[in-house]
């Protein structure tokens, strides 16, 4: 069934990355063919699926993980236990027995928070069996270790599921457990980090600026120079909530972008530019903002969804804005309202139609940006805008038909509702 | 603590540590070096200097394991989209490929399966698997890497005897 011209020299250059494209290519092809006919493969999958608990194939998964594509922990930990006895008997005294079980909550963990972002109630099932495991690490250090993992992985689901207080707990927990461990100080930059975003999210903007910061530091000191960029695009937001003075918003997404991994990350790089330029829209600097552009477009062509583009097209509208380049801008929100009305944003869409009201409204359009205010309203009603806000909207419509509201109007309208759909609320 | 006494005393941690990790050998001078570098940056406040550094080194070794895994689910991903897209071999070739491919993917979860067959199947974009999964665009990328995932374990389960050596 296989490809006679394969080679095991194939297979291997394949697995190390040193495979040609044809190369590649044959070899995949060679083994969709082996795994799509390979005898009782389906009824062994079946099997055990229907026989594990939901915990244990969640383990499982991670096992597969963790041994790079096929191994469980327990035979990881039987070759480690193996390789350990041989040295000891080759050198009795040099050796002290690692404990594989805490990487396995530390990737369970991982796993958790990774997921909770876009699936917090499978987060929290992760999150759970990192817990359960933690317990059974042997050696008491590495068990502290474990543990605050587990309970970083469980207060990250819950922050991110909206349950705060609890989340505070297992944040503090883990802190705690850390203070009992082996002092690994990425596990105590990642549980500072963690929860400063939790602390942002209940809008405690001191300690979150606090937090954050000293994450950057830990991350800094060992040498982890994207994870500590990482931070500070974070710290950038909320440095932007908590006084919505832009300069030091500015001045971290400035020192963090140059230390991004962009090949490792492209999104947060993506984010983080698209983050600066939009700040220095909003601090007033339009050339600084419009130089950005060029940038975005090239990041967006090679790594960006539909959204991202939007996104791009926004800015370059509310650049054109600025500039009372009025004819433009409203070409532009017009695509960009298409767009993502198209991708099913409606708050964005709803966005987006307040300053199609802003452009129409300076071009004299008023029946038009009446409608369109009216369809705003209905759009950004079910969001999370403060009830003055959807009144001062309401009022701003009446205007309009009044033929009476002035473009400046409209323009703080819409930093205001933009203000609070972004903000730590709707996280 | 002097650098060299350090390294001394942790010099079988860090072995049992690539070992564990299963390194190969061109890699772990590299994964040492960086390790080796971290620690001197960090030096100073050090309460348990070794504890430390198989730490740092256990750190650079989860790293290399996951850009690897990375660059694996990307090349399978990139392979079968060219096969898949039909600008290689017969179409009689490319029909029995997606058929072969519909018989892997039946096996991942049913949240995949609908994404690769869109995927590979009907070439579908990210975004375009976004919108018809009514999934948010930002999500999407997220979770198409865990469905490849998937498929790659599923796939590598496949690896000829002589050839799963460096898996």
């Amino acid at each position: 069934m296989s490809d006679p011209t394969l080679s095991s020299e194939s297979y291997r250059r394949f697995l190390d990355g040193r495979a040609t494209r044809e190369e590649s290519r044959a070899v995949v092809r060679d083994l969709v063919r082996r795994a799509a006919w390979e005898p009782g493969r389906d009824r062994t999958m079946r099997r055990r699926r229907s026989a594990a608990s939901d915990c244990e194939s969640l383990v499982d998964e991670a096992a597969e993980e963790l041994a790079g594509a096929r191994e469980s922990v327990a035979e990881e930990a039987k070759g480690v236990w193996r390789w350990m006895e041989e040295a000891r008997a080759r050198d009795p005294d040099g050796i002290e027995l690692p404990v594989p079980s805490l990487l396995a909550v530390e990737m369970i963990a991982e796993e958790a928070i990774r997921t909770a972002a876009v699936d917090p109630s499978t987060a929290a099932r992760w999150a759970r069996c990192a817990t359960r495991l933690a317990a059974g690490v042997a050696l008491p250090k590495d068990r502290a270790d474990a543990l605050s993992w587990a309970h970083l992985a469980e207060g990250t689901a819950l922050a991110r599921a909206s349950r705060l207080v609890e989340a505070r707990q297992h944040f503090a927990a883990a802190a705690r457990e850390r203070e009992e461990g082996t002092g690994d100080p990425m596990l105590e930059a990642r549980i500072e980090a963690e929860a400063a975003t939790l602390a942002f999210s209940s809008t405690r903007f001191e300690e979150a600026v606090r937090r954050g910061r000293r994450a950057i530091r830990i991350y800094q000191a060992v040498g982890e120079r994207h994870r500590a960029a990482f931070c500070g695009v974070r710290l950038s937001i909320f440095l932007r909530s908590r006084s919505h003075d832009l300069v030091p918003a500015i001045r971290e997404l400035e020192r963090a972008l140059p230390e991004l991994d962009r090949t490792r990350d492209p999104r947060t790089y993506f984010g983080a530019r698209q983050a600066l330029a939009l700040c220095h829209l909003s601090a007033g600097n339009v050339d600084a903002a419009e130089q950005e552009l060029p940038e975005l477009r090239a990041l967006c062509l090679a790594h960006g969804s539909a959204n991202d583009r939007a996104q791009v097209d926004w800015l370059e509208a509310r650049v054109a804005a600025r500039r009372g380049e009025w004819a433009r801008a409203e070409a532009l929100l017009r695509a960009v309202r298409q767009a993502l009305a198209d991708l099913g944003s409606g708050t964005d869409v709803g966005l987006v139609s307040l300053e199609l009201v802003e452009a129409l409204a300076a071009r004299g359009e008023r029946q038009e940006a009446a409608r369109l205010a009216e369809e705003a309203l209905v759009l950004l009603g079910g969001q999370q805008v403060e009830r003055d806000t959807l009144v001062a909207l309401g009022l701003m419509l009446e205007s309009i038909r009044e033929r009476q509201v002035a473009s400046e109007t409209v323009r703080a309208l819409v930093e205001r509702v933009r203000g609070q759909l972004r903000g730590p609320r709707r996280r | 603590m002097q650098l060299e006494e350090v390294l001394s005393r942790a010099k079988p941690r860090l072995a049992a540590v690539l070992e564990r990790f299963r390194i190969p050998p061109e890699e772990a001078k590299d994964l040492l070096q960086q390790s080796y570098l971290a620690y001197l940056r960090k030096q100073g406040g050090l309460d348990d200097p070794i504890t430390w550094l198989v730490g740092a080194l256990q750190k650079e070794c989860l790293f290399y394991l996951r850009r690897q895994r990375r660059r694996l689910y990307e090349a399978v991903d990139e392979a079968l989209l060219e096969l898949c897209a039909g600008g290689v071999g017969a179409p009689q070739e490319r029909r029995a490929l997606l058929a072969e491919v519909q018989r892997v993917v039946q096996r991942l979860r049913a949240q995949c399966q609908r994404i690769l067959h869109l995927r590979f199947g009907l070439g579908y974009e990210r975004g375009e698997v976004a919108e018809a999964m009514s999934y948010v665009p930002e999500s999407i990328g997220v979770i198409e890497r865990r469905c490849l995932e998937q498929l790659t374990r599923e796939l590598l389960q496949a690896v000829p005897e002589e050839g799963s050596a460096h898996v």
